[in-house]
């Protein structure tokens, strides 16, 4: 496991203006235009990212198409260059370090599967390319020694790479001011980013000289134990030998000689059977150890995506990435490989990162989930935290099914409360949302009122039974304080009917409880209420939240 | 490309059946004629090959003889063409074809895949040129190509007629319509994922995939080294080192002072068997590849 | 101002701009992997290619034992080649015109036989047995060493060869085929016709397979005959992939060499008649004259290099069609 920490991460690509050159182009053009921002760097993808991701975390990134969330997980991969911003993983910068050694694995939205091989061999691949590192347990002291020259030789990494980043910033700020032709403004802004950078340079060079000396004799600290017991060893061993010990009595101080001689760490290939260990325990994970002998184009859909994840889970990656591994699936099969992710947490130690388009997802499998929408984070926090708070109108609209409600209302202060003003209906709004806005003095203003469907409830209970004279119309007609719609279409979901109403020219659901008997709405009016704690107040202008602040 | 078979049956009264059997003759009838003449001066030189120079000379009798492995010994040994070593030329030919074949596809597979699934300064520039001089003809640089080759006595080398189809545009382009159906780049990113290193992946996930067109163009350009006569004529100059098509046009020559007309008949047999051999066995991939590559985009 | 905005104001009141590092990049793969063929490429076609063009300009040949130049000859070599020679005809356009022709005669029964051949195989209407046999013996031409093909037919219709063989034991006197210009080309346009029909039959084919069915289907529930169905709609369709055949032929045509050679012994019998243009750079080749060589070559290169644009040109069309269809 380890904790994944994403700074200022932001993603740029090169634009290039293309002039249509015929009808057919401009069409093809005007298809792909995203609402992604335009700088004079290019298209920016990713808008200034920052996260930090808990050791063991479930994390999902969440959002329409092409709102960024792949590319941050291609970044995280390594997959993607990162423009600007650093990206931790346990701790070590890796920017510059390549997918394989950031000890990450990924499962394809496609499964990527190499179709030449069988399953088993697929799973095997990474094991058999690369050298696994073999940590000696049996002299804990050594071991430890050899971390400490490793951190120390990683601080010196750390600072040549600040170093080369203080550089390349740098020559950048130097580029702006030859295209300034003379701004002063950009100049001076420039200039004093030069300065800036010229300071911690010299700092990280500074530091690199310190990290140096440390990783040097840390190195040597480490290179004079060793030395040291094979020494002790080797002395014990003669000694017993000139006292003309026996082979066997000798055999023990050997073989603690051998020992003695074993580095802290091996770096080495595995073996067959090891291979071969790992490989069938991820099977048996996966439930995928019947298939090991099978090409990929022999499984079904839901087969080949356990063998893209059995592949991931075979290295024990400290962090695994998915891009959308069940939107190639039917319905019935995603709700089943969800449960199975669940449980598939419990059984291996990682962190994840996941992203996905379907808030069903994100939802029911994110501890943390990370609404995002053309580049930019709009929301972090728990599902239940964005459920019920959602920071603006597009998470709240793009969390919870079915939709959340909207209506065109007014927010009032009188009597130093805050009220909801819709038609004739006013509702207080609940203490606590009472406190947060009025800890950011929000002013009375025209807003858009959220509620859920969930949460509309009937003012009277018009169980009319078919047949009967339909008490409420009557009642409808004289009420006050009420959201009044007609019904038009009502679904019966077992235990709870979705009514769509029609309230001032807008499509409503709400959704109520099946009391029993055989209730039916449809063609009646209807009153409805809410309570104040599940209002939602959004600013008409920006969409946001009244109740946060940025 | 799936071929919707819309039978539409309509009721056939007898003279449209009777003009649909009289079309359908007149087809296989011009087919066969047209397969005859295919083969018809194949079926000329296997007999003649079978029959003794004496029984050449004279009447034409188109019926088998029997001096097949005669003179199928005397071609080999050649006692009358002393200087043409038809075995040292099949071996010679053998050399550079087998060689070429895999040197071109290997090579074109790695540039195919380069401008597959990098991107890289000057990609397109690349790809552009490759496809715009993908049908100049190797005739046109062959006096510079032989000249160097001379000045820097590099002439009766078999590796220099091998060497220069490293690059061999059309076969690159051949690789690359392939790739683009075949080969989807998250595999690549997968094992990137995996450890593998560019090259390794290259040849570990991405050749294996590719092994139908590999076939494919191995069979095409092994064949068409064999067939090759203008630039190995003018770079072999060595007997030891000439291929069978040299050795061809050198019988030729000789024509007239002709001992053994047998062993001709035997000579060019030999020539052209291996490919047709190879040929026949292979026909069904090697005219898929003719249609798959036709049909471009 | 948009949600996305604000949220972008605020997070510019950093007071650092954020650090850039150096990523992970494969570019530079792609580079490394093509070096072989750029390297090839241009030791083995470049530079001869200028060597080539630079002979064009220099006077270099043999008179006898002597040897001439390399001198800087200009544009002498090209004006020396659209000279007339001692027999009063300008060698190039000759053997230029004889290339064409030789190219024509093979070329028109090829693509007619192929054009025919193709509709035959694919006719859902004939549903024809046999027909990856007949493919397969069509198509075994094209793999036969042209050379070989070429010397078979000098043995077969030599004097003492087993067509004459058959002409005079039936009486008639023997028939020089080799020495008669007519039947010299009729020869060679043989082997070419054989060769290439097979090959071009199959392109066509794949070409007609291409094509929607349901366009030949509606033709006919239309009332088209298959005549009217051949010529309305699928030689329209057909075009793009008829032409580019063309072109690639012609190329393939202006390259003939080894059964012209092989045939003639390299003389192009009679009168130079069946000489082409590759026969006559060989021969300047072989004759030492490497600067009129090189003017050949260069001429050579404009030709084809003008009809390779065009195929070029044409393929990228296609495949525009292929997508806006």
């Amino acid at each position: 496991m380890a904790d994944v920490k994403l700074v200022d991460v932001k993603k740029v690509y090169p634009y290039v203006e293309r002039k249509a050159k015929s009808k057919k182009e401009a069409q093809e053009i005007e298809k792909k235009k995203t609402n992604l921002q335009i700088t004079e760097e290019g298209v920016v993808a990713v808008q200034k990212f920052n996260l930090e991701i808990k050791d063991g975390e479930f994390v999902v990134l969440v959002g329409p198409s092409g709102c960024g969330k792949s590319t941050t997980l291609r970044m995280i991969a390594g997959l993607e260059t990162i423009t600007e911003g650093e990206l931790f993983i346990g701790g070590q910068l890796v920017n510059s370090v390549e997918p394989k050694d950031r000890n990450i694995a990924m499962v394809f939205q496609s499964y990527a599967l190499y179709p030449h091989m069988t399953v088993y061999k697929n799973m095997a691949y990474s094991l058999k390319i690369r050298k696994a590192s073999f940590r000696n347990e049996k002299d804990p002291e050594k071991l430890r020694l050899y971390d400490v020259a490793v951190a120390a030789l990683g601080k010196v990494a750390s600072a040549q790479s600040y170093i080369s980043s203080d550089k390349i910033e740098i020559k950048d700020c130097q580029k702006i001011i030859k295209k300034a032709k003379g701004n002063a403004e950009i100049i001076a802004r420039a200039t004093s980013r030069i300065e800036s950078s010229k300071e911690d340079l010299a700092k990280q060079i500074a530091l690199l000289e310190a990290s140096k000396a440390e990783a040097k004799a840390a190195n040597g600290i480490y290179v004079e134990y060793c030395k040291k017991v094979v020494l002790d060893a080797q002395t014990a061993l003669d000694n017993k030998r000139a006292s003309g010990a026996t082979e066997e009595a000798l055999k023990p101080l050997e073989d603690a000689l051998c020992e003695a001689k074993a580095p802290a760490v091996v770096t080495r290939h595995l073996t067959k059977e090891e291979i071969d260990k790992k490989v069938k325990e991820a099977a048996k994970i996966l439930d995928i150890s019947d298939y090991l002998g099978r090409l990929p184009k022999n499984l079904s859909g839901g087969q080949r995506q356990r063998v893209a994840i059995g592949r991931a889970i075979v290295r024990n990656p400290k962090v695994l990435l998915m891009d959308e591994p069940l939107s190639n699936l039917d319905a019935k099969l995603r709700n089943q490989m969800r449960a199975e992710l669940i449980k598939l947490r419990e059984k291996i130690n990682a962190t994840f990162v996941y992203v996905t388009h379907d808030q069903i997802e994100a939802m029911t499998l994110g501890d943390r989930i990370v609404v995002m929408k053309d580049g930019f984070i709009q929301q972090i926090g728990t599902p239940q935290e964005v459920f019920d708070h959602p920071k603006n109108l597009f998470v709240s609209e793009f969390i919870g099914t079915p939709q959340m409600n909207y209506f065109d209302a007014k927010l009032i202060h009188s009597k130093g409360k805050y009220f909801v003003n819709y038609g004739t209906l006013e509702v207080e709004l609940s203490p606590d949302k009472q406190e947060r806005l009025a800890a950011l003095k929000v002013a009375e203003q025209d807003v858009t009122l959220g509620v859920r469907p969930d949460h509309l409830t009937i003012a009277k209970a018009p169980l009319v039974k078919k047949g009967e004279a339909a008490e409420d119309e009557k009642g409808c007609k004289e009420s006050k304080g009420f959201i009044v719609g007609k019904v038009e279409v009502s679904e019966l979901m077992g235990t709870s009917y979705h009514l769509h109403l029609v309230v001032a020219g807008r499509d409503v659901i709400a959704i109520v409880p099946n009391a029993g008997g055989s209730a039916n709405y449809v063609g009646k009016q209807l009153d409805f209420i809410f309570d104040g704690c599940c209002a939602h107040v959004f600013s008409k202008e920006t969409g946001k939240n009244l109740e946060f602040a940025d | 490309m799936t071929k919707v078979n819309l039978r539409i049956s309509f009721e056939m009264d007898k003279s449209a059946k009777v003009k649909h059997i009289i079309s359908k003759i007149l087809a296989y009838t011009f087919l066969i004629l047209m397969a005859a003449l295919c083969l018809f001066f194949f079926y000329i030189l296997i007999v003649n090959s079978t029959k003794d120079k004496s029984e050449l000379i004279g009447a034409y009798t188109p019926t088998f003889g029997t001096s097949f492995f005669k003179n199928f010994w005397n071609a080999l040994t050649s006692p009358g063409n002393s200087y043409l070593d038809i075995p040292l030329g099949l071996l010679n030919s053998f050399i550079v074809a087998s060689l070429t074949a895999v040197v071109t596809t290997y090579f074109s597979a790695l540039t195919a895949y380069a401008v597959h699934a990098y991107d890289f300064k000057g990609k397109t520039f690349v790809a552009t040129f490759v496809l715009a001089i993908m049908m100049i003809p190797s005739q046109v640089t062959s006096l510079g190509f032989i000249r160097i080759a001379y000045e820097l006595q590099l002439t009766n080398y078999l590796f220099m007629l091998i060497l220069p189809t490293i690059a061999a545009p059309s076969v690159y382009f051949y690789m690359l319509q392939y790739l683009k159906a075949t080969l989807p780049l998250d595999l690549v990113e997968a094992s990137r994922m995996d450890g593998s290193s560019e090259f390794m992946t290259f040849n570990r996930i991405v050749l294996p995939i590719m092994k139908p067109a590999l076939a494919v163009q191995a069979i095409f350009s092994f064949v068409q080294s064999w067939n090759n006569y203008y630039m190995p004529s003018l770079l072999l100059k060595d007997s030891s080192k000439h291929t069978l098509p040299i050795m061809l046009g050198l019988l030729r020559s000789q024509q007239e002072s002709q001992a053994d007309a047998g062993q001709v008949w035997m000579v060019i047999l030999i020539s052209i068997l291996p490919v047709v051999l190879v040929y026949l066995v292979l026909s069904k991939s090697i005219i898929k590849g003719v249609t798959s590559g036709s049909v471009k985009g | 101002m948009a949600i996305s905005e604000m949220v972008l104001k605020n997070n510019e009141l950093f007071a650092r701009a954020p650090r850039k590092h150096k990523g992970v990049s494969y570019g530079k793969w792609g580079l490394i992997f093509i070096i072989p063929f750029i390297l090839a490429y241009a030791i083995f076609t470049l530079i001869p290619q200028v060597v080539t063009i630079g002979y064009s300009f220099i006077e270099y040949y043999e008179e006898g034992l002597t040897v001439v130049g390399p001198n800087f000859a200009g544009f002498d070599n090209y004006v020396a080649l659209f000279t007339p020679n001692a027999n009063g005809y300008i060698e190039i356009l000759r053997f230029f015109g004889n290339t064409m022709i030789l190219w024509l005669i093979g070329a028109i029964p090829q693509f007619a036989v192929a054009l025919f051949l193709s509709v035959l195989f694919t006719s859902t209407r004939l549903r024809l047995k046999f027909t990856g046999l007949f493919k397969t013996i069509f198509y075994l031409p094209n793999v036969i060493m042209a050379s070989a093909f070429a010397l078979l037919i000098y043995q077969v219709f030599s004097d003492v060869g087993p067509i004459n063989a058959m002409i005079t034991s039936s009486g008639g006197t023997a028939f020089k085929f080799l020495d008669q210009e007519v039947t010299v080309r009729s020869l060679i346009a043989l082997m070419n016709y054989l060769m290439w029909f097979g090959n071009t039959t199959l392109v066509l084919m794949a070409g007609i397979q291409g094509i929607d069915e349901s366009v030949f289907e509606s033709a006919r529930i239309d009332g088209a005959n298959a005549w009217q169905v051949f010529k309305d709609m699928t030689m329209p369709l057909l075009k793009p992939i008829f032409i580019y055949c063309l072109i690639t032929s012609l190329i393939g045509g202006l390259q003939m060499f080894d059964v012209p050679q092989i045939l003639t012994d390299g003389h192009g019998t009679p009168d130079f008649s069946s000489t082409t243009m590759v026969m006559y750079l060989n021969m300047k080749i072989g004759g030492h004259n490497y600067g009129l060589a090189g003017a050949v070559s260069v001429l050579l290169f404009f030709i084809t290099g003008v009809l390779s644009v065009s195929v070029f040109r044409l393929t990228g069309d296609r495949n525009k069609q292929g997508r806006g269809q």
